[in-house]
C-alpha cells in the first residue's frame, strides 16, 4: 500500500532536482559470498561509495577488490577444515569486470564440474575470513535442507495481450512446522530479439541469475499450493515469458523468434539470509519513500556490508513450451550457479 | 511520603469550607434557539469574580456564602445574563442563553470567562470553538478541526496536509484522542490529509497539551476530546454544504420537543463518482478509485431533571481500489473507525454530578490483493469494550474534585493473514488475537488555596493486565493479588497557579503518565496498516514526565492574552522496529520480538499573543523546542533528532469581520523543515545499486511556509433558509513545500542496474499542493 500512495502523490505532485550535500561515507567492504551444496563457494568483494559519487562502467571496475586473502571453513567432530579462495577462476569465466573469489583452478572443473565439491554440504556451519588491508571481517551461515518443487509447468498466460505470452507456475508443499525461508532467482539463459529493420533475430543470454522474491512461509506453513514463477520485467515480477512465435519486421516479412528458455534457482536460506535478500527486493521499490522509515540492508557481515549466504538450491530448466511439464531437476555448473 | 503529603493538602483544602452556612444555585445551561447544552459556559459572582463553568454536559455548581448575590452568565455569541438570586437554600436554575446579534457585529473569540487563562490552574489547555474554525481559510474548502489544532503553539503538523498531530515532541500515538469519549484510533481520513471529524456534528474541542488532569489517561503527550452536537431539541433543522471534494448533509430535530432530540450527520468524497466518466469500460483501470465517507450520529433523552441518557455513533470508511485488467490484478483497501457510546448523566444533588459511560470503539484495516486464482488479505485491528464513572463534586466555590474509575477491555487483532492459491486456501487455525484490560481510578481536586494561589491536584492509579483473555473479575483479582502480569503505576499530576493581580499569573505544572499500548510503525507519518500492540513482558509502557512553567498575562481589560510556557519533557520505552523486521513477520503471532526501545526528551518554549475582542482577532502562536531520542540499536547508539524535532514553528491567524455579511480571514505558518534520513554510501550487490543509511534523521528539509486567506459571504437571511459562501486560497504565493524528498539512480537505460549504463544518482524534492483555491456553499434551513 505505501508503494501505491507513492506511485499516486508522485504521478499527481510537482517535484525538482535539487542538490544536497551528504555527509562524507566511510570506507567499507561489501561482501556478496555464496555457498551451497556440491559447489565451491564464491565472493565478489567490492568497495562502497559517497552516494553521489561518479558510477559508470570505469569506476565500477575499480569497485572490485582484488587482493584480498579469504578463506572459508566449517568444524564437524572438532576438525577445522579450511579452504582459501583466489580470483584465478574469473578468467576462466571471462568476465573483464567481475572479480570472483572461489577455489584454485586445480581444485574443481569449473568447465565441465557438477555438484560434486564435498566440501559444501547441507547442515554445515561455514565461517567466512577476510583479511584486506589490515582489516579482517568474518562471517557466517548455515546451508539448510532443500525443499523442492513439486511440479513445474508452462501455460498461456490468462491476461497476456499474445498468444505466445506465456506463465511458469508450480505446485509446492511447504514442510509443516518448520520455519522455511525461500529465495528464488531465474535468468533467461536463452532468447531472441528481434532486429526489425534487419529482419533477423538475435540470440541472447542472461549471464547472472537475478533475485526474484524472497520471505518466509509464515502464512504458508504446512500446505501444498499453485503459484506462480513470473519473469522479471525491469526489475519487478510482473512480466510474462515468450514462447516462440512470428514477428513482423518494418519490411512487412515475419520472423521467428525462438522460445526463451528460464534457469529457475528455487532455494531455501537461513533467516540472516532472508532478512538481507528480503531487504534488496523491498528496497528497491521503499527507499526514499516518505511513507517508510529507510531500511538499510541487514547485514550478517561483521566489519562490512553484504551478505554471507548458504543456499540450497533446486534448479529447474524451463523452455518456454505451452501445456508442458517439467519433470526433472537441472544439473547446474559452477556458471549456472552465479 | 510524597504521597502522603499530597493526601494531607487534599484533605486540607476542605478545612477551609466548613465552617461557614453555605449554598449551591446549581443546573444546566443550554443554547435559547436549539436546547444544545454549552460548554464551557462562564458562571461567576458579579462582586468577588468568584465562579465556575458548565461542564461537557452543560451543568454547573456553584457553592457561596448564604447572601444575595448577582449570578453572571457569559458565554461566546451568547448574551449575558445576569441573575439576582437569594442564596438562604439550595437553588436548581437552567438557563438558556440567547445569541447576541450585537456580537455578530464584534467578534468575542474566547469561550470562557475572558480571564481565564490568568485565572484558572490549568496551564497547556485550549479550547477551540468550531465556529471560529470554520472561518479561517480551508484546504478544498474541507473544515478540519484537528488542522486548525495544529496552528497552536506547541503543536505541530506532520507535515503538508497531514492531520496528525504532534505534541511537544510526542508522536500521533501518544494523543488520546476522544470522540464523546470514545477513543479514535485512526483520526485520519485519505492517508492523513483531512481529519475524521465533520466539523458540523461537532460542538466543542478542548485541547489538553500538558499539565493533563487526573480523568485522563492512557496516552503520554495530548488530550483532544472532542464533543459532539446534541441535536436541536426545540424545532427541526437541515444544515449542509457543498464543496470541491465532499458534500455533507446534517439533520437534526425534536424526538420529543425540550425533552430528546436528535442529530445525523454524514459527508462523502467524490472524487471517485467524479472520475466515472472519465473511465469507460475498456479502460484498463476501469473500476479503481477513493472515497471516503462517515456518518456521526446522536440522540439524547432526559428522563427527568436529575437524569439524562446519550447515545452517539460515529462510522467512518476510506475505500481505496485499485483495478488493472491488464494484467488481472486487483486492490482492494478498506479502513475506518467505528465508535458507540452511552452515557448517562445523573445529578445526586446540587454537588455530585455524575456520568457513566459504556463505550465500544473498534478500529479495522483490511489490505485484499487478488490476482488470477491468487488471493491475499490481512486484517488488522483493535477494538475496546470500556466502561467509566466520573464524578464532579463541588461542595464550595474553592474545591471542584473529580474521581472516578475507567476500565478497558481491548481486543487486538495485529496481523490476520489468509490467502488462497487456486483451490488451496491458507488460513491459520484460529484468528490471532491479543486481550488486555486496562484501568484506572483518579481523584483530583482544583482547590483555591487562597486568593492567588489555585492548584489541581490529581493522583491516577492504572494497571495493566496483558496475558490473554480474562474475564474483568479475574482482571481486578489479579491486580489485587499483584500477579506478574500486570503493570500498575501511580501517576501524579499537579498544577499551581499564583495570581499576581488580575491580569498576570504564573503557573506551574508537573505530570507522569503511562500508556500501555503502542502504534507500530514503520512509517514516518501515521499510516492506517500501523499496528496497534499491548504492552507485554517485553515491551514495557511508555512513561513520560512533564515540567511545565508559564506566565500569562492580559491586556487591555482582557482583549489580548498572552503567555509564555516553558516546558521539559521525558520519555522512556519509546518503541521502534528492528532494523530489518518487517510487520509481515509477526503475521497470525505477536510483535513482541520484533522492537527495539529508547528514550526520548523534548524541551521547548511556546509563546501565544492572542486578540479576544474587536472586529480583528486571532493569534500568534510560536514554539521553539527541541526534542530527540536515544536508542541503542538505532543511529548506532548516538542520539538522533525525532522526524518532527522542530526549531521554530510559528503560526499567525487572523480573522477581521468587515461588515454584517463579509469576513475576511488569514493564516500563516512557517516551520522548520521536518528531519529526515538521507543515505550517505551506496554499494553493489548483483550489479544493482543499494543505498546504506547512517545518521538517522540527520538532514532537515527547507523550511514550511504559506500564506492562505479567506473570505466567508453570508448573505441576508431569508425567511426560511440561510446560506454562506466559503472562498479559500491555500498557499496564495504557491510555495513549493518539501514533501518528501527522494532519489533515482538514471541510467542510460533508465534503469538501476550498473550493467545496463552509466547511473548518476539525483535527488528530487516533491511537492504536492500549490496554490488551490476553493469554494463552498453552505445552508441552513
Amino acid at each position: 500500500m505505501k508503494r501505491i500512495l507513492f506511485i499516486i502523490i508522485l504521478f499527481t505532485s510537482c517535484q525538482e532536482e535539487i542538490t544536497l550535500e551528504l555527509d562524507q561515507a566511510r570506507d567499507k567492504l561489501v561482501v556478496e559470498g555464496s555457498i551451497e551444496p556440491g559447489f565451491p563457494p564464491y565472493v565478489i568483494l567490492t568497495k562502497n561509495q559517497g552516494y553521489f559519487s561518479k558510477i559508470d562502467t570505469n569506476t565500477y571496475s575499480n569497485l572490485f577488490v582484488k587482493d584480498a586473502i579469504i578463506t572459508v571453513s566449517y568444524t564437524e567432530n572438532n576438525v577445522t577444515e579450511v579452504i582459501e579462495l583466489t580470483t584465478e577462476v574469473t578468467d576462466l569465466l571471462g568476465s573483464d569486470t567481475i572479480v570472483i573469489y572461489t577455489v584454485k583452478l586445480d581444485e574443481y572443473d569449473f568447465i565441465n564440474g557438477l555438484d560434486n565439491y564435498s566440501f559444501s554440504k547441507i547442515g554445515r556451519t561455514y565461517n567466512l575470513n577476510i583479511f584486506w588491508r589490515g582489516d579482517s571481517i568474518t562471517a557466517q551461515t548455515t546451508i539448510p535442507e532443500p525443499t523442492p518443487l513439486d511440479s513445474i509447468w508452462v501455460e498461456k498466460s490468462e491476461f497476456g495481450e499474445f498468444d505466445f505470452e506465456s506463465e511458469i507456475r508450480a505446485w509446492y508443499s511447504d514442510p509443516a512446522g518448520i520455519r522455511n525461508n525461500l529465495l528464488t532467482k531465474t535468468k533467461l539463459v536463452s532468447y531472441s530479439e528481434n532486429d526489425s529493420s534487419e529482419c533477423k533475430s538475435i540470440d541472447k543470454e542472461d549471464i547472472f541469475l537475478q533475485l526474484l522474491d524472497c520471505g518466509t512461509d509464515i502464512l504458508i506453513d504446512g500446505e501444498s499450493f499453485e503459484f506462480p514463477i513470473p519473469k522479471l520485467d525491469n526489475g519487478f515480477p510482473i512480466g510474462n515469458y515468450r514462447a516462440s512465435h512470428y514477428e513482423e519486421c518494418e519490411n512487412g516479412d515475419s520472423i521467428l523468434i525462438s522460445k526463451e528458455i528460464v534457469l529457475i534457482k528455487f532455494c531455501q536460506i537461513n533467516e540472516e539470509s532472508m532478512r538481507f535478500w528480503r531487504g534488496v527486493v523491498r528496497q528497491a521499490g521503499f527507499n526514499s519513500n516518505p511513507f517508510t522509515e529507510p531500511l538499510n540492508l541487514p547485514s550478517n557481515i561483521d566489519g562490512g556490508l553484504g551478505i554471507w549466504t548458504g543456499f540450497s538450491p533446486i534448479y529447474y530448466k524451463v523452455p518456454i513450451v505451452q501445456d508442458t511439464t517439467i519433470f526433472y531437476q537441472y544439473d547446474p555448473k559452477f556458471e549456472d550457479i552465479l | 511520603m510524597k504521597q502522603t503529603h499530597l493526601i494531607l493538602i487534599f484533605i486540607f483544602s476542605f478545612l477551609n469550607c466548613l465552617s461557614q452556612e453555605r449554598y449551591t444555585v446549581s443546573g444546566f445551561v443550554q443554547d435559547f434557539n436549539s436546547g444544545e447544552s454549552l460548554i464551557g459556559v462562564s458562571i461567576y459572582e458579579s462582586k468577588s469574580f468568584k465562579g465556575t463553568s458548565t461542564n461537557q454536559y452543560g451543568f454547573y455548581s456553584l457553592t457561596l456564602d448564604k447572601g444575595e448575590y448577582e449570578i453572571v452568565y457569559s458565554f461566546i455569541g451568547y448574551k449575558t445574563i445576569t441573575k439576582k438570586i437569594t442564596l438562604d437554600k439550595n437553588i436548581r436554575t437552567n438557563i438558556s442563553l440567547k445569541t447576541d446579534a450585537i456580537l455578530t457585529k464584534e467578534v468575542i473569540v474566547e469561550g470562557e470567562r475572558l480571564d481565564k487563562n490568568v485565572a484558572s490552574s490549568n496551564m497547556s489547555q485550549v479550547k477551540l470553538k468550531v465556529e471560529s474554525v470554520k472561518e479561517l481559510p480551508v484546504i478544498l474548502g474541507e473544515v478540519d478541526v484537528l488542522k486548525s489544532a495544529q496552528l497552536l503553539p506547541g503543536i505541530q503538523s506532520g507535515g503538508e496536509g497531514n492531520s496528525g498531530l504532534y505534541v511537544r515532541g510526542g508522536g500521533p500515538d501518544q494523543n488520546l484522542i476522544l470522540l464523546d469519549e470514545a477513543v479514535v484510533y485512526n483520526a485520519a481520513h485519505l492517508f492523513g490529509f483531512f481529519s475524521v471529524f465533520n466539523a458540523d456534528a461537532i460542538k466543542d474541542m478542548n485541547i489538553i497539551k500538558g499539565g493533563m488532569p487526573a480523568e485522563y489517561g492512557g496516552r503520554l503527550s495530548s488530550v483532544i476530546d472532542i464533543t459532539m452536537k446534541d441535536g436541536n431539541n426545540k424545532r427541526f433543522q437541515a444544515d449542509g454544504g457543498i464543496g470541491l471534494l465532499s458534500s455533507r448533509l446534517t439533520l437534526q430535530g425534536p424526538i420529543q420537543k425540550e425533552k430528546s432530540s436528535f442529530i445525523v450527520s454524514g459527508r462523502r468524497t467524490y472524487i471517485d463518482v467524479l472520475a466515472q466518466p472519465f473511465m469507460n469500460e475498456e479502460n484498463a483501470f476501469s473500476g479503481s478509485g477513493y472515497y471516503f465517507y462517515d456518518l456521526t450520529t446522536k440522540v439524547n433523552y432526559k428522563l427527568s431533571d436529575k437524569n439524562r441518557l446519550y447515545l452517539s455513533g460515529y462510522f467512518g470508511r476510506d475505500v481505496f481500489d485499485f483495478i488493472n485488467s491488464d494484467n488481472g490484478i486487483g486492490i482492494s483497501i478498506p479502513w475506518g473507525n467505528a465508535t458507540t457510546s452511552l452515557r448517562w448523566n445523573h445529578l445526586f444533588n446540587d454537588k455530585l454530578f455524575v456520568n457513566t459511560s459504556v463505550i465500544f470503539t473498534d478500529y479495522r484495516f483490511q489490505f485484499n490483493i487478488a490476482q488470477s486464482d491468487f488471493e491475499f488479505k490481512i486484517y488488522t485491528g483493535i477494538n475496546d469494550w470500556n466502561t467509566k464513572v466520573d464524578f464532579l463534586y463541588q461542595p464550595n466555590q474553592r474545591n471542584t474534585i473529580r474521581f472516578g474509575s475507567n476500565y478497558t477491555y481491548h481486543k487486538f487483532i495485529p496481523g490476520n493473514a489468509t490467502g488462497r492459491s487456486g483451490e488451496v486456501e491458507f488460513a491459520p487455525d484460529e484468528v490471532y488475537t491479543q486481550y488486555s484490560n486496562e484501568g484506572a481510578i483518579y481523584f483530583s481536586n482544583d482547590v483555591e488555596l487562597t486568593d492567588e494561589i489555585k492548584a489541581h491536584l490529581g493522583l491516577r492509579y492504572s494497571s495493566f493486565q496483558y496475558k490473554g483473555n480474562i474475564t474483568f473479575r479475574e482482571y481486578i483479582k489479579s491486580d489485587l493479588t499483584g500477579e506478574n502480569d500486570n503493570y500498575r503505576n501511580i501517576e501524579p499530576r499537579a498544577s499551581l497557579r499564583y495570581r499576581i493581580n488580575t491580569n498576570n499569573s504564573i503557573k506551574m505544572a508537573f505530570t507522569q503518565n503511562y500508556q500501555y499500548i503502542h502504534l507500530a510503525s514503520l512509517s514516518s507519518l501515521s499510516l492506517p496498516a500501523d499496528l496497534w500492540v499491548p504492552s507485554s513482558n517485553d515491551i514495557k509502557p511508555k512513561f513520560s514526565t512533564q515540567y511545565a512553567l508559564g506566565y500569562f498575562k492580559n491586556f487591555n481589560e482582557n482583549m489580548y492574552e498572552t503567555s509564555v510556557e516553558a516546558y521539559y519533557k521525558e520519555i522512556t520505552n519509546l518503541i521502534e522496529y528492528k532494523e530489518g523486521v518487517l510487520p509481515e513477520d509477526n503475521t497470525n503471532t505477536n510483535s513482541d520480538d520484533a522492537f527495539v526501545f529508547g528514550d526520548g526528551d523534548s524541551y521547548g518554549v511556546e509563546l501565544l499573543i492572542k486578540k479576544n475582542k474587536g472586529k480583528t482577532t486571532g493569534w500568534i502562536g510560536y514554539t521553539l523546542s527541541k526534542t530527540t531520542k536515544y536508542f541503542d540499536n538505532v543511529n548506532n547508539g548516538k542520539p538522533f533528532p525525532a522526524k518532527y524535532d522542530r526549531r521554530h514553528d510559528l503560526s499567525i491567524t487572523a480573522s477581521h469581520k468587515l461588515n454584517d455579511k463579509w469576513t475576511l480571514s488569514t493564516v500563516f505558518v512557517y516551520a522548520t523543515g521536518n528531519s529526515i534520513t538521507l543515505p550517505t554510501e551506496r554499494y553493489v550487490i548483483g550489479g544493482d545499486v543499494y543505498t546504506e543509511y547512517t545518521s538517522r534523521n540527520g538532514y532537515k528539509m527547507p523550511p514550511y511556509h504559506r500564506l492562505d486567506i479567506g473570505a466567508t459571504f453570508k448573505p441576508k437571511p431569508k425567511r426560511k433558509y440561510e446560506s454562506s459562501w466559503n472562498f479559500s486560497i491555500y498557499n496564495v504565493y504557491s510555495r513549493k513545500n518539501p514533501y518528501f524528498i527522494y532519489f533515482a539512480l538514471e541510467s542510460d537505460e533508465n534503469s538501476g542496474n550498473i550493467q545496463n549504463g552509466n547511473i548518476t544518482p539525483k535527488a528530487y524534492q516533491v511537492s504536492i499542493f500549490p496554490i488551490l483555491p476553493s469554494v463552498t456553499w453552505n445552508f441552513s434551513f
